[in-house]
C-alpha cells in the first residue's frame, strides 16, 4: 500500500512531486491480526442465511394435494374462526342510534302540561288566538240561532246573544281601515 | 488492487465458504487500510470490527452485484467502505475539518515543528507516520477518502467517482484542494 507513483509527463523529475510522494510512505497501517480474516469468514458464514432448496418434485406433491382434497374433502379438520374483536369504534354508529331511540322513546312517554303548554304555544305562534276562535265558534253556532222560532236566543256559555239575522245582515258596514304595506298611508 | 474472479463472487453468493474466504483474503488489506487512514488512530481498536462490519454488508448484498454494468467488485466493494467509514464518524461525532481553514468546536489539531527533519530520516518514522495522520484528518471526509483512494490505494479515477458517486471531474478538484491542502501542513517536512 505504497502511495501512487507519479511521474512528470516529460520525464522530468518533480522533486516537490516527489518528496510529497517520500513523505506519504512514511504513513504506514498496521498488520490485520492473524485471525482476522478466519473470524471474519465465520462471521460471513454465520450471517449468510441460505434457504434450503426446493426440492424437483415439490409443485407435483402440491397439486396432488390440492387435487385429492378437491375429491374428498381435506383431510383434516380446520378449525372454526374465532370471531373477531368489534373494535369500539365499529360500535359507534349503533350506540348511537340506540341511544337516539330511548330519547325519542322518552320524550313519548313523558307527561306533558297541556294546561301550560298549549297557551304558550298559541300566544307565541297565534297572538290573537283567543278571538279567533271565539269568532269560529260564533259563526258556526249563528246559524242555529237564526233558524230557531222564538227568535230568542238562549244565551249560550253565558254570553249575551248574538243579534238577529235581517236582511240587511249582509250590508256591513264599510271596512274603514284596511291593511296598509309598510311604507303606504293608511286611508 | 486486482478485482476479484467473477466466479469467485458468484459462488460466494451462492453461499460458498471458500469463495468467500478468497475474497476477504484479496480485499481485507486494502479495506483494513483504508478504514484505518480514514477514521484516525483514535479508533485503532475498532478498526478491525469496522472492516469486518463492512465485509458483512458487502457479503450480505453480493447477490445484487452485477457485473454487467461495467463495474469492478472492487469498486462495488468500495462504495461499502466508504458508506459504513462515513456512517462511523456521524455516529460517533468526530470532529470534522473545512479545507478553508475554518474548523469545527469539536477540537483542532496541532501539528508538531518538524524543524529539519526529512522524510529519509530514520528517526522521523512513526512520528512522521502521526503528523500526517493528522493532516489527513484535518481534511472534510470526502476530499480524505478521495485522497486515500487516489494515493494510497491507487484506485483509478473512474473508480473513485464509482465509489463516491460523484463526476470524474468532481474527483480530481478534491484531489487537487486535498494534496494542497495537506503539503501546506506538512510543509516543514517537505524541504528537499
Amino acid at each position: 500500500m505504497s502511495p501512487s507513483d507519479h511521474r512528470p509527463a516529460q520525464g522530468t523529475p518533480d522533486p516537490a512531486a516527489e518528496a510529497f510522494q517520500a513523505l506519504l510512505r512514511q504513513h504506514t497501517t498496521p498488520d490485520p491480526s492473524a485471525g482476522f480474516v478466519e473470524s471474519t469468514a465465520v462471521r460471513i458464514g454465520m450471517h449468510q442465511i441460505s434457504a434450503p432448496e426446493v426440492s424437483a418434485d415439490f409443485v407435483d406433491r402440491v397439486m396432488d394435494t390440492l387435487h385429492t382434497d378437491a375429491l374428498v374433502g381435506p383431510r383434516f379438520d380446520h378449525p372454526a374462526p374465532l370471531p373477531l374483536a368489534t373494535p369500539w369504534r365499529a360500535r359507534a354508529p349503533g350506540i348511537v342510534a340506540a341511544t337516539l331511540l330511548a330519547a325519542a322513546i322518552l320524550i313519548a312517554l313523558w307527561p306533558s302540561n297541556q294546561g301550560m303548554a298549549g297557551p304558550l304555544i298559541d300566544q307565541q305562534v297565534f297572538p290573537s288566538a283567543g278571538a279567533n276562535t271565539f269568532n269560529r265558534t260564533l259563526s258556526l253556532i249563528r246559524p242555529a240561532l237564526s233558524n230557531s222560532s222564538s227568535g230568542d236566543a238562549e244565551p249560550i256559555l253565558h254570553m249575551p246573544p248574538a243579534p238577529p239575522l235581517t236582511a240587511d245582515a249582509g250590508a256591513m258596514p264599510p271596512i274603514e281601515e284596511q291593511p296598509a304595506f309598510r311604507g303606504q298611508r293608511r286611508r | 488492487m486486482e478485482d476479484v474472479p467473477l466466479a469467485d463472487i458468484r459462488s460466494a453468493a451462492a453461499g460458498d465458504a471458500d469463495a468467500s474466504r478468497r475474497i476477504v483474503e484479496a480485499l481485507h488489506r486494502p479495506v483494513l487500510a483504508t478504514v484505518h487512514r480514514f477514521v484516525g488512530r483514535r479508533f485503532a481498536e475498532d478498526i478491525e470490527d469496522i472492516a469486518q462490519e463492512v465485509f458483512l454488508k458487502i457479503f450480505k448484498a453480493i447477490d445484487r452485484f452485477d457485473p454487467d454494468r461495467g463495474v469492478k467488485f472492487t469498486t462495488w466493494a468500495f462504495t461499502f467502505v466508504k458508506n459504513h467509514c462515513f456512517d462511523v464518524l456521524k455516529k460517533r461525532r468526530l470532529p470534522t475539518f473545512s479545507l478553508g481553514g475554518e474548523e469545527d468546536e469539536a477540537g483542532t489539531w496541532e501539528l508538531e515543528d518538524a524543524g529539519a527533519r526529512k522524510p529519509g530520516d530514520t528517526a522521523l518514522n512513526a512520528e512522521l507516520g502521526q503528523q500526517i495522520e493528522a493532516a489527513l484528518q484535518q481534511l472534510s471526509p470526502d476530499h480524505r477518502m478521495v485522497f486515500v483512494l487516489r494515493e494510497f490505494e491507487q484506485m483509478d479515477l473512474k473508480s473513485i467517482a464509482g465509489v463516491m458517486d460523484c463526476s470524474e471531474g468532481t474527483v480530481k478538484s478534491r484531489l487537487h484542494r486535498a494534496k494542497e491542502a495537506l503539503k501546506d501542513k506538512l510543509r516543514p517536512y517537505l524541504q528537499t
